[in-house]
């Protein structure tokens, strides 16, 4: 239900753009904070999506995900998976205001020739790119990326 | 004939020879097998009190070539690195144009103020922010990092994560400064190893 908190067990995917991705030595993609950081839009309320919402195998809520988007996913741009309790301990231990977030379900009605999206979930409390805790916030959350997936199939 | 070998280490008093035939070879193996081990167990005895380079070797070596062998690598190393990240801002550029954003200019020229004037031998990961501005990024698999974000006007945002000596505690420190004083704030937690070494 809209505004339930989701719980610390659960895992949510959040879509990172490519500008905030780098490559290893290794070739493996590295997540920086500043795809996790809220923009001015997002009203402090980075949107995310909720994994649990949907049934079935990993590989298939990550689709279920991807199928339901409301962004255009960039060739570049990878979905990132994490859990949200490692993420609001991880928070709330390394930063000086033991900076409580929390991530809330935000459903998605059916609009125009969109689908409703059941799984659209928002972290509350995260500070902006202009908000040096902001970038701090960031980084702790990359600290806790689980998978990552391409965010267009075949990219 | 008295080889001319026997002179390789001068900071071995003369009298240690007296004890051995150095006219022979197996004299004067034995005599330089002596004095390396003299040698040795000074450098060791002194470690505090060594005034040049040569007072570490017994060997033939010259000090200025081997500094300059290192100066050289590391000056390889960070003219990769730099090329490597110039390569990055490119790439960041073009992906930026072509989704319809653009780098910050003044972020981009504080980006360069920094590494034309820091020697680093790993390039950093370079990303862009919403906001326009570049950010630069070192990390190790300790979970350390330098983290900069060049926001123009020679000011700087940065998140930098240190381990300490003494155990598990990573000390976290965020903020802003001007460009001129942010390799103050890294030093100060020790950090610049993470782009030098």
């Amino acid at each position: 239900m809209k505004g339930d908190c989701i719980v610390d067990e659960d895992h949510i995917l959040r879509y990172v753009g490519g500008s905030h991705i780098e490559t290893a030595q290794d070739g493996t993609p590295v997540i920086t904070g500043g795809g996790f950081i809220a923009k001015p839009k997002d009203d402090n309320k980075p949107s995310y999506n909720w994994l649990e919402c949907f049934t079935g195998a990993l590989d298939d809520q990550v689709q279920k995900v991807r199928d339901l988007a409301r962004v255009t996913y960039g060739s570049k741009g990878k979905l990132v998976r994490l859990n949200v309790g490692r993420v609001r301990c991880n928070i709330a231990e390394n930063t000086d205001d033991n900076r409580a977030i929390t991530v809330i379900e935000d459903p998605l009605d059916a609009e125009d020739d969109k689908p409703a999206d059941p799984s659209h979930a928002l972290m509350t409390n995260v500070p902006d790119e202009n908000d040096p805790q902001g970038e701090l916030v960031g980084d702790l959350i990359a600290q806790c990326v689980l998978n990552v997936f391409p965010a267009k199939i075949g990219s | 004939m008295l080889p001319t070998v026997v002179t390789i280490d001068t900071h071995t008093p003369p009298a240690i020879y007296q004890s051995y035939d150095i006219s022979s070879e197996d004299g004067l193996q034995d005599a330089l097998r002596r004095a390396n081990i003299e040698a040795a167990a000074r450098v060791r005895q002194s470690a505090d009190e060594i005034r040049s380079l040569s007072d570490l070797t017994t060997r033939y070596t010259d000090p200025s070539a081997d500094l300059a062998k290192k100066q050289d690598s590391v000056a390889r190393q960070h003219l990769k690195a730099f090329n490597a990240a110039k390569a990055r801002i490119s790439d960041l550029k073009v992906d930026a144009r072509a989704e319809g954003h653009q780098v910050s200019a003044a972020s981009e020229s504080d980006l360069w103020a920094f590494l034309n004037t820091k020697v680093f031998i790993h390039r950093p990961y370079i990303t862009l922010l919403d906001n326009g501005n570049l950010r630069a990024l070192w990390k190790n698999s300790e979970g350390e990092q330098i983290g900069l974000q060049f926001r123009g006007s020679k000011e700087v945002q940065y998140v930098l994560f240190a381990r300490r000596q003494n155990g598990d505690f990573i000390a976290r420190a965020s903020g802003r400064d001007t460009l001129a004083n942010i390799g103050r704030q890294i030093d100060a937690h020790e950090l610049r190893r993470l782009m030098a070494e």
